[in-house]
């Protein structure tokens, strides 16, 4: 009998630690997440994969995470990080250069973890100590996204008449000066020569008006250099360029289906489903200072066949041979 | 129930120890299988690369700029195929890098970079092939793997590897759903981790006691017994790990203990449930034996003490049908009959008693009868021998007158025939005299006239009284006294009647020629007083017979002299004075009786 009795208090003891439990987890709110990305005119891909792989990992949005998606114009970027620092959300996904400064200018007193993806360096830039302790309250991926030199050497063999190449920067960009470096350290490299004829842009006002400008045989295609420019203005570069019968080089394949001639640059997707496991550990516990950063070396290279036979241009064999995805 | 107990638990233990050391043994292998499959995984990756890179090592059909451009394509395929090459070179003979391809920096045609004292280079010709030792680019893991080139050039391709792509082979390996595999390099520096972080962070797990251990075993296949290690944070867990030859990386597959031990877990769950429940039964069973076994016994066993006390109307009351409720049902049969029969004795032995009593009561009663009877009979034959006495004596008295002849003549004959009456009468007086005395004896009625006589003077009166049958018979009578005997105290007339009893005996039985001792002396200052013959002698049956009435010796009766009263009324008259007399005598020997005077008599 007082064995029983014994089992049944413990019983109803375990029962209300349970109820308790219950109640303090309830009583915590689902923790909020902001995605930030600028550049309005597209929504990147990795968006979807990372949503898709944080509800693989039991984070389904509305139940028990809520993401707040936010595709922002260039001056709206510091704005919205500092919306979200007063949301006080638990972490911020940056998707490119402008918002990861944004978030983490705006993070800096609070230091609310901070997920960037694909930035250009982020050593470089000041984002993490190293890739291996990044030692503050931003971490991410890194994917290789602006291989200027890669893409100029492809740009090369893909356009045999290829000799002088409009070069779009934009001063404000901090990226600019080393991607230009690498970008003639390239050129000087190659086999043909090539005439780097660099123009400034800023605006879409600037570029309408670089393209404007252009003399018939001026050049003999473009190249957007500054990530801020690709970011923000590819559509209407490969606009542009088409419409000065020039081909275009692009950072990735979707642009490349969109008009422009090729593309060489990281697959996004995968780069969004790893940085769902940041916002995973993140949430769970582990600080961002722990996390290192990985680098995604993939690559992928897209060629437009149908833009280069509008433009006149015979693709070498060998280059359609190496190519990832062929659009024809 | 201790018993059932320890057996219970001890036979449960040791189940438990068998399988555990049975799960942890299979659980090993099969992780050092998982390992191994991993280890043989990774090699067929690096065999493949390997054979990539030798094609890619084959010379080129043309030669100079042309050859050099020839090798740029095939490495860019090369990259194409195999994404986890991030970079390849070719090296010329004297070590100068002629062709970089890789997909992410700008292709490299004659270089010129010298890696003519790199072991990239120069191991790769010595050994054909050459495997680097880890080194981190870009924040992931790389290995170098070069080969040398075939035949002409004599040069060697140098490839860059990024390993994360091994993770996906060494995922393959995990156990459980909370096991995991990873490899580490010949310093114990993560190679590959399914915590991608821990790589990136360029963790090392030397420090690992089971990746110490893998690390210091140099290159032999792992020992078959069972490992557990730690992993990074301290958690306890079952390890296998398999060498792959060609890096000197190890492959681990490890389990977290708590899981891997789960199934036992619930074994010793079970087990510990079954025990409980055992063990309850056992307690259930033991109160129920108690109730139905001990109790009753307990029950049976009071009842007995008090039976035993002599409470025989105990009865025992089980209301049960076995065993113990026959056994307390013949128990009380028992006590029921030993109650019966006890009662049976008591009353038998009432009877008894009361028989006895009147048995007693009759005996007592037949007694006295028997007593007034024989004093009935003494007085009978005391009056009886008063009144013989008197017409004997007138028979004595006239037969003495006619002899005398004071009435006349008698003849011959006459004379003759006196003689005879005169003897047979007086005979009859002394028959007479002896049973009166004796029954006077008998009857209480004999007084002592006790005085002080010289025993001396009744001595030698006895001698002259059997003098003249001594003379006759040709017997020698003796006397032999002393002076201390003289005067003695008691009945003179009766103690004269004893002492011319003995002699008139030992006269009658002594032969002719033989001789009569009389001889008094005392002895402890009692007076004995003894007759001593040369006689026929008795024999020592007859010793005590002769003091009876009407007994008589066989020479006694062949003498057909005396009554057969003399010696019974003598040992009566001594025992009067408080003596005692005896005799002794063997066949042939003569006789010696003594009888014996207390210094007073009656004392």
């Amino acid at each position: 009998m007082a064995p029983l009795g014994l089992g049944a208090v413990l019983l109803v003891c375990l029962l209300a630690a349970c109820n308790g439990g219950s109640d303090k987890a309830a009583a915590k709110p689902i923790p909020r997440v902001g995605l930030m990305h600028v550049g309005t005119d597209h929504v990147p891909p990795s968006l979807d994969t990372l949503k898709a792989r944080l509800r693989q990992l039991g984070w389904t949005d509305g139940s028990n995470i809520k993401l707040i998606w936010r595709n922002l114009e260039p001056d709206e970027a510091e704005g919205q990080a500092k919306a979200f620092v007063r949301q006080r959300v638990d972490v911020i996904v940056a998707f490119e250069d402008q918002s990861i400064r944004a978030a983490q200018a705006a993070t800096a007193k609070d230091r609310i973890p901070v997920v960037f993806l694909h930035p250009s360096d982020p050593v470089r830039d000041g984002l993490v100590k190293s890739l291996s302790r990044p030692g503050g309250n931003l971490t991410g991926i890194f994917g290789a996204r602006d291989v200027v030199a890669k893409q100029l050497e492809l740009y090369e063999l893909l356009v045999p008449g290829l000799h002088r190449v409009l070069t779009l920067i934009d001063p404000n960009d901090p990226a600019t000066g080393r991607l230009l470096a690498q970008y003639r350290a390239a050129a000087s490299l190659l086999g043909r020569p090539l005439e780097l004829v660099i123009r400034k842009v800023s605006t879409a006002r600037d570029l309408e008006r670089v393209f404007r400008s252009l003399r018939p045989g001026e050049v003999d295609g473009a190249f957007l250099l500054s990530p801020i420019l690709r970011l923000n203005f590819s559509a209407l570069t490969i606009r542009l360029a088409a419409h000065a019968k020039l081909p275009v080089q692009a950072h990735r394949k979707d642009w490349v289906e969109k008009g422009a001639l090729f593309s060489y640059g990281a697959d996004l997707r995968p780069i969004g489903r790893r940085a769902a496991r940041y916002v995973d550990r993140i949430l769970r516990g582990t600080s961002p200072s722990e996390l290192a950063v990985e680098v995604v070396p993939d690559v992928e290279f897209a060629i437009n066949l149908k833009t280069a036979s509008k433009l006149g241009i015979r693709v070498p064999q060998q280059m359609i041979i190496r190519a990832d995805e062929v659009y024809r | 129930m201790t018993l059932v107990a320890a057996a219970v638990v001890s036979v449960g233990l040791t189940e438990l120890y068998f399988s555990y050391q049975d799960s942890k043994k299979a659980l090993t292998r099969f992780e050092r299988d998982k390992a191994s499959s991993a280890a043989t995984s990774i090699e067929q990756l690096v065999q493949n690369l390997l054979l990539e890179l030798e094609a890619v090592a084959q010379p080129t059909a043309a030669s100079g700029t042309a050859g050099l451009k020839q090798r740029n394509q095939d490495f860019h395929r090369l990259l194409d195929r195999d994404s986890s090459v991030s970079r390849v070179s070719y090296v010329d003979a004297s070590g100068s890098e002629q062709v970089r391809t890789s997909a992410l920096e700008t292709d490299r045609i004659r270089s010129g970079t010298d890696l003519s004292r790199s072991p990239k280079f120069l191991a790769a010709r010595a050994k054909h092939e050459y495997f680097g030792p880890v080194y981190f680019e870009n924040g992931s893991p790389h290995l170098t793997v070069s080969v040398a080139e075939r035949a002409p050039g004599r040069g060697a391709v140098v490839a860059e590897i990024d390993l994360r792509s091994i993770r996906q082979v060494i995922d393959r390996a995990r156990v459980g759903s909370a096991g995991y595999a990873y490899a580490v390099d010949s310093r114990g520096e993560l190679v590959t981790h399914p915590n991608i972080n821990l790589v990136l962070r360029h963790t090392s797990f030397a420090s690992l006691p089971q990746v110490r251990a893998a690390l210091r075993g140099s290159g032999k296949a792992p020992a078959d017994a069972a490992t557990t290690g730690r992993d990074q944070d301290g958690t306890k867990v079952l390890s296998a790990f398999q060498i792959i030859e060609p890096l000197g990386w190890r492959v681990f597959v490890e389990q977290p203990l708590s899981e891997a031990f789960a199934p036992l877990k619930s074994a010793i769950w079970r087990t510990a449930l079954l025990l409980v429940a055992f063990l309850l039964l056992a307690i259930a069973t033991s109160v129920l034996l108690a109730r139905r076994l001990v109790r009753p016994i307990e029950s049976i066993q009071a009842a007995a003490a008090k039976i035993g006390s002599g409470s025989l109307n105990q009865r025992i009351e089980i209301p049960s049908n076995d065993e113990l409720g026959a056994l307390a049902e013949e128990f009380n049969r028992m006590a029921a009959r030993l109650q019966e029969s006890y009662s049976g004795l008591e009353q038998k032995v009432e009877e008894r008693t009361k028989e006895l009593g009147t048995a007693l009561r009759e005996l007592d009663q037949k007694s006295r009868e028997l007593e007034a009877a024989s004093r009935h009979k003494s007085q009978f034959l005391a009056n009886m021998s008063h009144e013989l006495r008197t017409p004997l004596n007138a028979i004595i008295g006239f037969t003495q007158v006619l002899g005398e002849k004071l009435f006349g003549e008698v003849n011959e004959k006459q004379a003759e025939y006196l003689g005879d009456i005169l003897s047979s009468a007086n005979h009859l007086l002394a028959l007479i005299n002896d049973i009166l005395d004796l029954s006077k004896v008998e009857a209480g009625q004999v007084e002592l006239e006790v005085s002080s006589f010289s025993l001396r003077e009744a001595l030698e009166r006895g001698v002259v009284m059997v003098r003249e049958r001594a003379t006759n018979d040709g017997v020698q009578v003796v006397l032999a006294t002393n002076g201390g005997v003289d005067l003695v105290t008691g009945d003179e007339r009766r103690i004269s009647q004893v002492i011319f009893n003995l002699l008139s005996n030992a006269v009658k039985f002594t032969p002719t020629g033989g001789a009569v001792g009389v001889r008094a002396t005392r002895v402890d200052g009692e007076v004995r007083v003894s007759v001593t013959d040369t006689g026929p002698g008795i024999a020592a049956v007859d010793h005590e017979r002769i003091f009876e009435e009407f007994q008589q010796t066989e020479a006694g009766v062949e003498q057909r002299e005396g009554t057969g009263l003399g010696l019974a009324l003598s040992k009566r008259l001594v025992e009067l004075h408080g003596g005692r007399i005896w005799v002794d005598s063997e066949l042939g020997k003569g006789s010696t009786f003594v009888f014996s005077l207390p210094p007073r008599p009656g004392s």
